[in-house]
């Protein structure tokens, strides 16, 4: 069988114990060649769900151990991964979850891979407060600023940082923000709930909207958000 | 030198406490982000110590070939960090078009699979600009359409690419048991000149009724008959290689970690 073909069926056999047209080029050793491949399903099954379950540490928290794993377990095998690296798995993982969940915990799912790409995301500069010292109040609302490349939104019709039981009975809109931060050289990701005006100025910001463009489409209080989001490392720049 | 693979649960020990190892050994893949922690982890481990890279995503068995974003993320540590050693397995785990395993699967031993692994390590040491070490793996289960020994399948991508080997000898060992050929042959046969770097590490036994497999789980202590072996290669070769233990699974404290890699070195001092 050629290469490409054998590899092909190979990886087939592995996500699905019912394909089996590889079996007849595995070599005979005593021990059922079903088992032997499973000895390889069973690696994937270990890697696949343990990067899940460290990058959904959230949704493992409210689903317990035991659900998680038979979930987990059930994702794997319909979503075989594609990616070398075990960092992009799991990006459908909230809509997997959404269909036998719910959406508090597929808007849990999300929140936690937002946070995995937070803390992957590239360092920023320091903001150069001096520079924006010196700009005069005019020339301030035509300026655009630039969000940290670990600012992550999301919406959600549930209170996604509340306790799973509360949440479940009384929907509660809620926006969120994942940011990045480095204190005394230690990087933290936290999610933050946010006020709707402060989660409309930063999609403004992500639109790429001067100050003055925020405020006339939200007519939202520019200098209080502002000042927040700028020492919180939130805003990292400005043009 | 002696070093040690550095996992996640030693980062902050090893910061710390600055144990006296020569070098620690990465897998590549845990740092590729473009910023954030890890990166900033690895900034400082590269600061104290000696590091080297070690792929487990390379795939380099397979027909698909190497992934470019991939390799070009590689590629981007490397450069950054320059590590003293970079390697990656006789192994494929797939590819985008038709899945990954994340795994390290077994390649046929044939011609074709010869041509595409070649033709994959010479990809990567010409973007990389340098060479690779390849390692000689772990396997389970073996094809019926073998043409090639895995030594001279090693050998022979040696004199045709110039990568250089990373002999790990629990993997010798593990694959003398499960597919029952003679671990000293394998290792007498060995271009003791391409190897640059040793492996040690322990390994599990699982029964399939009257019958055992061996799998490298890299979660036990290295057992007393991989020592062996690992006396035996140190005595046929004479030679000083880097040499580190890798544990990955049940991750034990950092000093019990730091206790069998002076067991590792007393066998060598031993073995002369």
């Amino acid at each position: 069988m050629e290469l490409s073909k054998l590899q092909e069926k190979f990886i087939g056999a592995i996500y699905d114990k019912t394909n089996i047209d590889v079996l007849g080029e595995i070599k005979s050793r005593g021990i059922p060649k079903e088992e032997l491949i499973g000895v390889y399903r069973n690696n994937l099954t270990h890697n696949l769900v343990n990067s899940l379950k460290l990058t959904f540490e959230n949704v493992f928290m409210y689903l317990k151990e035991d659900r998680f794993l038979e979930l987990a377990t059930e994702f794997v095998f319909k979503n075989p991964s594609k990616s070398n690296n075990l960092d992009d798995y799991g990006d459908s993982f909230g809509e997997f979850l959404l269909n036998t969940e719910g959406e508090f915990i597929a808007g849990v799912a999300k929140i936690d891979w937002l946070r995995q790409k937070s803390y992957l995301a590239k360092n920023d500069s320091e903001f150069d407060l001096e520079s924006l010292q010196k700009v005069g109040p005019q020339e301030l609302f035509d300026l655009k600023f630039v969000l940290s490349g670990s600012v992550f939104l999301l919406e959600s019709d549930y209170n996604l940082l509340g306790a799973r039981r509360q949440s479940s009975k009384m929907k509660r809109k809620g926006y969120f923000l994942v940011v990045r931060s480095k204190i005394s050289g230690i990087f933290e990701v936290e999610t933050l709930r946010i006020e709707p005006q402060e989660y409309q100025f930063l999609k403004g910001i992500i639109a790429e909207l001067t100050l003055y463009e925020i405020y006339e489409k939200y007519e939202v209080d520019i200098q209080s958000i502002l000042q927040k989001f700028l020492s919180n490392g939130v805003i990292v720049s400005f043009k | 030198m002696f070093g040690l693979g550095l996992r996640h649960p030693h980062h902050e020990y090893v910061l710390k406490n600055n144990p006296s190892v020569d070098f620690f050994e990465v897998h590549t893949e845990n740092f590729i982000a473009s910023g954030g922690a890890s990166l900033d982890f690895l900034s400082k481990i590269c600061k104290e110590y000696k590091v080297s890279f070690h792929c487990v995503g390379l795939s380099i068995g397979s027909y698909a070939g190497v992934d470019k974003k991939h390799l070009k993320d590689v590629k981007k540590l490397l450069d950054k960090f320059n590590p003293f050693l970079f390697s990656d397995h006789l192994s494929w785990s797939g590819s985008r078009e038709i899945g990954h395993s994340n795994d390290l699967l077994p390649l046929p031993l044939t011609k074709e699979a010869f041509s595409v692994f070649k033709r994959n390590v010479d990809e990567i040491q010409q973007f990389c600009g340098r060479q690779i070490l390849i390692e000689n793996p772990s396997a389970y289960l073996e094809f019926e359409n073998k043409e090639l020994g895995e030594v001279e399948f090693l050998n022979k991508l040696v004199d045709e690419t110039k990568c250089g080997l990373l002999l790990d000898v629990n993997n010798i060992f593990v694959g003398a048991k499960n597919f029952d050929f003679d671990a000293e042959k394998y290792i007498d046969e060995i271009n003791f000149d391409a190897v640059s770097e040793i492996h040690l590490a322990g390994h599990s036994v699982y029964k399939f009724k009257d019958k055992e497999i061996r799998i490298d789980t890299h979660s036990t202590n290295i057992c007393d008959e991989v020592f062996d072996l690992y006396r035996y290669f140190l005595r046929q070769s004479g030679a000083n290689l880097p040499t580190m233990v890798e544990w990955d699974e049940d991750i034990p404290e950092f000093e019990d970690l730091f206790a069998e890699l002076q067991k590792v070195k007393e066998v060598a001092d031993g073995a002369f």
